[in-house]
């Protein structure tokens, strides 16, 4: 039951950042009702007010050497998501999540017709580097570097693109090369080691209220949902940890029923 | 030993995104070449700058302020304000006009859909408008005007004009426009709508890199 709802908010969104500026070069009337989300994940316009992404904030922080406090209050409400619930962000929403797990599908099928691929494996903190580097060159040029790079930053833009100059901007470039990359080379590369906006995230979300937890003495170790986990994590030690996005993926295969969304400081029963 | 480790990985960060941008620089410097370029030129790039769209705050400000995120191109009901998808400099995806092929309505709505005061809330009162928004300067090419140079009775810049009697005053009967630099706030409507080729009336910029 969680993975199709999962799998409704994810194509919801996926749509939303598709149709609205398509539809927007129109005029319809029905978007100008302020219940019609306008921008993209990056930055967005609903009731009036504006919600961006933390990212979007940290770098424009480092950029400009200076902290412009309505801009501040504009991450407030994914932080607050994301104390309480954890990276739901990158599980639930984020368009460049739902591409990468059919262009996982894709590697399996891949996998299928004989074709030997490598998977590098590195290590998951990589992407705190990324964001502290990240942050550096940010701080040093004075240009906006994240948003270059971010892929649901990247996305929405370049629907933007496409609707309103008839034509992809540059970073297309971008999210094909992390494809074809993930699908020959590393499997999931730049959300499980990459990813500067899931590091932030992550940070921020690691003493959350939501945790996948299960009981290790029901576990019959068939060992599924490591394999499954899409960010190659071992769920029964590290759902509590900062890396887990509370997908939910190994809670629905698990065949005993072991693992489950749960409270951090509940005892398990 | 451990902060050690921790000053590598960092440096090694910092090297990897050097690396990216630095090869991204070398593959996107050839710039696109259609048509428009030439219009993107003459709208104010030539001065290492471009026509912002109105509540801009100074150049440099605006592109450490500017997220890139679109919502002003969405919002622009006359589809004025345009985007470039170079990676070759910092103006990259930021907003700005060209006011040859479309001038500022002054509609106010870019201002504030603007999450992160790259562009300052401006009301859409008429007097807020004239007092606070200042995007560049129409110039009069008094070689090239009609007007001037006594071909035609035009005069189509004061029509169009948001503040006309303020902005472009018209003398004579031939209808000379000439512009007063302290009330014209830079829409551009004037530069759309000039029938010259080259367009004897254009906007300058008052703000550009080098005297932010």
């Amino acid at each position: 039951m969680l993975q199709p709802l999962r799998r409704i908010i994810q194509s919801l969104v996926v749509s939303l950042i598709i149709f609205i500026p398509l539809l927007s070069t129109q005029n319809t009337a029905i978007l100008q009702h302020p219940a019609v989300p306008k921008g993209s994940p990056w930055s967005l316009t609903l009731f009036g007010y504006h919600i961006s992404d933390p990212l979007a904030v940290l770098g424009t922080i480092f950029a400009s050497r200076e902290i412009y406090i309505p801009f501040l209050w504009t991450a407030v409400v994914p932080i607050i998501f994301t104390v309480l619930l954890g990276k739901v962000y990158c599980g639930w929403i984020c368009p460049m999540n739902f591409i990468s797990e059919f262009n996982d599908r894709l590697r399996d099928l891949l996998k299928k017709t004989g074709y030997r691929q490598h998977n590098l494996v590195f290590k998951h903190h990589h992407k705190y580097y990324v964001l502290g580097g990240g942050l550096f060159i940010t701080a040093l040029l004075g240009i906006q570097t994240f948003a270059l790079v971010y892929p649901p930053a990247v996305l929405s833009r370049e629907v933007f693109y496409l609707a309103f100059f008839h034509s992809f901007g540059a970073g297309l470039y971008w999210i094909f090369f992390i494809l074809i990359f993930e699908l020959t080379i590393s499997r999931r590369w730049w959300c499980r080691y990459c990813c500067p906006g899931g590091a932030l995230l992550s940070l921020v979300g690691q003493y959350r209220l939501l945790v996948i937890r299960g009981n290790q003495k029901v576990c019959k170790d068939c060992l599924k949902c490591i394999g499954l986990c899409p960010l190659g994590l071992n769920p029964l030690q590290d759902g509590i940890g900062r890396e887990c996005n509370n997908c939910g993926v190994c809670i629905s295969k698990c065949p005993e029923n072991v693992l489950g969304f749960n409270l951090r400081f509940a005892s398990l029963n | 030993m451990r902060r050690r480790n921790f000053l590598k990985k960092l440096i090694g960060g910092i090297l990897g995104w050097t690396i990216g941008l630095g090869s991204s620089l070398l593959f996107f410097t050839q710039g696109r070449t259609d048509s428009r370029q030439a219009n993107i030129y003459l709208s104010g790039f030539r001065h290492g700058s471009l026509l912002r769209p109105p509540g801009a705050v100074e150049e440099l400000l605006f592109l450490r302020r500017c997220i890139q995120c679109f919502q002003c191109v969405e919002v622009c009901p006359i589809q004025a304000i345009n985007v470039l998808d170079s990676l070759s400099s910092n103006i990259a995806n930021t907003p700005f006009l060209i006011p040859r092929e479309k001038g500022c309505n002054l509609c106010m709505k870019c201002n504030q859909v603007c999450p992160s005061g790259a562009l300052l809330k401006i009301g859409n009162d008429r007097n807020a408008i004239k007092r606070k928004v200042k995007m560049g300067v129409a110039v009069v090419d008094e070689l090239t005007c009609y007007s001037y140079i006594k071909r035609a009775i035009c005069g189509a810049c004061y029509k169009v004009c948001p503040f006309p009697d303020e902005a472009i005053e018209i003398q004579g009967s031939y209808f000379r426009p000439t512009v007063n630099k302290e009330k014209c706030v830079g829409c551009g409507l004037c530069e759309e709508i000039c029938p010259t080729k080259t367009k004897s009336i254009r906007i300058d910029l008052i703000r550009t890199m080098t005297n932010t």
